[in-house]
């Protein structure tokens, strides 16, 4: 048993954080928010020359072939400072092309990635469909060159920057529950797309996407056909531990903020960090953080070792749901009226920790995988 | 970043898993029934058999019993223990001890106490709580008063867990000092459970369990060679036995909860509930997702702690993090097996249709306490606070 970071994770570490905390402070952040993109390109040439988006590219096509434990050291550093923007969506697209895309699609499109130059994101929900495989209701007919697709997405994040959708879409009708699904790149260039931002809450840019009679030729279709729901099942418990991953970076940051704040706010004549209650809640916060921290740590050594993980990813990204939320809630607390100023940090992490507990699966759909494997 | 075992602990592991099916923990007398604090019941047998196979010990140097193995070895022994129940509740201070003897005891001392502590021919208990000093340890009483060779010991214990079961105590008593000085002095002491002048008395617990004892000490003689450290140095000798105890205390709730939870889903699966099966009633598969979520939390921090301390690194407050967590898991645990087996779970052990020895009726009604005993869950939180992230003091 070695729980610490290796030489490279803490390289990765110490670099992101360096960067970041130059190139992404609170006010960037903030002004970013703002912007119809949501990101800034010159940050994103940035991330693309240290390598970032192909992290976990294997280096055949370009990128650096690091483990899922990489990854996530990336993802949390990420999280502490609420880095807008494109990279998390653009990572759930990459590895739904790593479980899915035929020799050929990689070849084609993980250099791209790697080097920053395509982005892509992945489109799931549906009016009226949350988290389900079994009941989307986007069609793709088949047609002698490719398919044509009809159906509208709903929070499919960055597409309105992306390059490419990857989409899940039913082929020709229905079938039988575990084959009713297939994935399919579609460019969004294509005209008889729609991409509309849907404004919310958050510094998330979510959009609506409609596909009306869209021509999607038949190299397109990721991997095999009618195996969307097989891929998906391998993709999102990764994505679950990804986002924790982000989550606890984000928690972190609010913790650390909140204890430096304790131990410098007077009143009554003592800093609030020497009264109990205030002492409480923050051991309360470390219990919390550091209960994430061994959860998503654990979760991503298994995935990167090829053992079963996909129990313990939705377990941790449970907590960090329940947990990013405590932490932020008695940041609050403690940090008193400062804290909920638009001005302040923390609000950042307040207003991206609801929307990143419902990405892709939030606890109660990851709460059902537990079940199953817990014998239920 | 490795969780994994390595070869050799692994097949240690494999042993130790022999040995359970071997002897069969049913099949052995109890002194102590398991109140699900994670360490089982106690027996007095079984301790010996553990100490036979030298593995109560086997983390000291061999110079005094041990084998020099890495403290992993300990706590697969404990995990696998507690997964299969098998008792180790009795001994557990026998470790502790034999920890701050190694640390702080005279030659003479260590060649004394520790083969009898890790052949689990004596058994240790710690006297430390008091009427009017729980908590606040600087508020011990009892006094300790050379005479000689001699400590002439007077005062009174309570809460002293197995005092009953145990033959030599590690006792804390003042040494120095005026009452109302804060410079008091406290020192620990090696005392004989049956040297004259001691009484110990038994309090039946909330299940009815006798656990914890009042020991009254009256003109107790104490050879002075038996003082352990330094006189009136006895306090961070206890803080720091305390904060490791506060581990391995806990070390293996997660591994004794994981069996209880296979347990309650297996009777969730085989019981009919309301039309269906218990399992696929939507309550409770939630509180048995968030059970299983809670010990895989405290499972992982355990494992930290653990990596800790086979490196050496000297706790501050991750030991309190992994009580203070474990012990929520433990309340939960008992109120969600009592929720999820209803009725036959709340019958007392030998009771016609009671399941498991009354096991969960058991550690329901001792739950209480898990967040009281060695050390309330407010010190831990304190000292998280006060020892892991320096906040202020009034």
């Amino acid at each position: 048993m070695d729980l610490s970071l290796t030489e490279e994770q803490k390289i990765i570490k110490k670099e992101t954080r360096r960067v970041l905390s130059k190139e992404c402070s609170k006010d960037i952040v903030r002004n970013l928010q703002k912007t119809r993109e949501g990101y800034s390109i010159e940050l994103w040439k940035i991330m693309a020359s240290l390598g970032w988006p192909g992290l976990i590219i294997p280096e055949e096509y370009g990128g650096s072939g690091a483990n899922f434990l990489d990854q996530l050291v990336l993802l949390e550093e990420m999280g502490r400072v609420c880095l807008p923007g494109p990279y998390f969506s653009n990572l759930v697209g990459t590895l739904a092309l790593l479980e899915a895309a035929n020799e050929k699609q990689r070849e084609k499109l993980l250099p791209q990635i790697a080097s920053g130059k395509l982005l892509l994101t992945l489109a799931l929900d549906e009016p009226g469909v949350r988290h389900d495989l079994n009941f989307i209701e986007s069609q793709a007919r088949s047609t002698d060159d490719g398919y044509i697709v009809n159906g509208t997405k709903l929070f499919v994040e960055n597409a309105h920057i992306s390059d490419l959708i990857i989409a899940a879409v039913k082929v020709d009708g229905s079938r039988t529950k575990d084959e009713s699904l297939s994935l399919l790149a579609i460019e969004t260039k294509n005209p008889n797309i729609t991409i509309t931002l849907i404004d919310s809450f958050g510094a998330e840019k979510q959009c609506e996407v409609s596909f009306s009679e869209l021509k999607c030729p038949t190299v397109n279709l990721l991997g095999e056909p009618h195996l969307g729901v097989s891929y998906l099942r391998q993709l999102l418990p990764k994505v679950a531990l990804a986002k924790a991953a982000e989550m606890l970076g984000g928690a972190e940051r609010a913790f650390e903020l909140t204890c430096e704040y304790a131990k410098q706010r007077v009143q009554f004549g003592s800093p609030i960090g020497a009264y109990q209650i205030i002492q409480f809640y923050c051991a309360d916060m470390l219990i919390s953080l550091e209960a994430m921290r061994n959860l998503v740590y654990h979760a991503g050594w298994k995935l990167s070792n090829n053992f079963p993980f996909a129990k313990e990813a939705a377990m941790a990204k449970i907590w960090a749901d329940e947990a990013y939320k405590q932490i932020t809630t008695l940041s609050f607390q403690i940090h008193g009226a400062i804290g909920f100023t638009e001005d302040y940090e923390l609000s950042s992490h307040w207003l991206r920790n609801k929307p990143e507990q419902f990405v892709h699966g939030n606890s109660e759909y990851l709460s059902d995988l537990v079940a199953r494997e817990i014998g239920l | 970043m490795d969780f994994a075992f390595t070869k050799d602990e692994e097949d240690f592991r494999s042993e130790v898993r022999k040995f359970v099916q071997e002897n069969p923990p049913d099949a052995f007398p109890v002194e102590w029934e398991d109140t699900g604090y994670g360490l089982g019941a106690g027996s007095l047998v079984y301790t010996r058999l553990l100490g036979e196979k030298g593995w109560l010990s086997m983390t000291w140097p061999e110079e005094y019993g041990g084998q020099n193995r890495d403290i992993t070895y300990r706590f697969i022994l404990m995990e696998e223990l507690a997964y299969h129940r098998a008792p180790q509740a009795l001994h557990f201070f026998n470790l502790s001890v034999g920890g701050s003897i190694l640390l702080h005891g005279t030659e003479k001392q260590k060649q004394t106490f520790l083969p009898k502590l890790g052949r689990g021919e004596i058994i240790f208990c710690t006297a430390l709580s008091e009427p009017d000093a729980g908590s606040d340890l600087f508020a011990t009483k009892t006094t300790a008063v050379r005479k000689g060779d001699e400590f002439i010991i007077n005062g009174q214990k309570v809460w002293t867990t197995e005092a009953h079961l145990s033959d030599w105590a590690l006792l804390l008593a003042q040494t120095i000092g005026e009452k109302t000085s804060k410079q008091k002095g406290l020192s620990m002491f090696l005392v004989d459970l049956r040297s004259p002048g001691i009484t110990i008395q038994p309090i039946p617990n909330i299940a009815s369990e006798e656990d914890f004892c009042e020991v009254f000490l009256d003109e107790v003689n104490v050879p002075a060679e038996n003082l352990l450290g330094d006189e009136n140095k006895g306090l961070p000798i206890v803080f720091e036995a305390l904060e490791e105890d506060r581990f391995w205390a806990r070390a293996v709730r997660a591994a004794a909860a994981k069996r209880d939870l296979e347990d309650i889903v297996r009777y969730a699966k085989e019981t009919k509930y309301d039309g269906r099966m218990l399992a696929e009633n939507p309550r409770t598969r939630n509180m048995l997702v968030e059970l299983a979520i809670e010990i895989e939390a405290c499972h992982v921090l355990t494992y930290k702690v653990l990596w800790l301390l086979s490196r050496k690194v000297v706790l501050t407050h991750e030991a309190s993090i992994v009580k203070t967590l474990a012990d929520q898991l433990g309340q939960h645990l008992a109120s969600v097996a009592l929720d999820c087996v209803g009725g036959r779970g709340w019958l007392r052990q030998g009771s016609k249709w009671s399941m498991q020895g009354g096991r969960f009726a058991r550690m329901y009604a001792a739950s209480p306490g898990y967040t009281i005993a060695g050390g309330t869950t407010e010190i831990q939180k304190l000292t998280i606070a006060l020892r892991g992230l320096h906040l202020p003091r009034v």
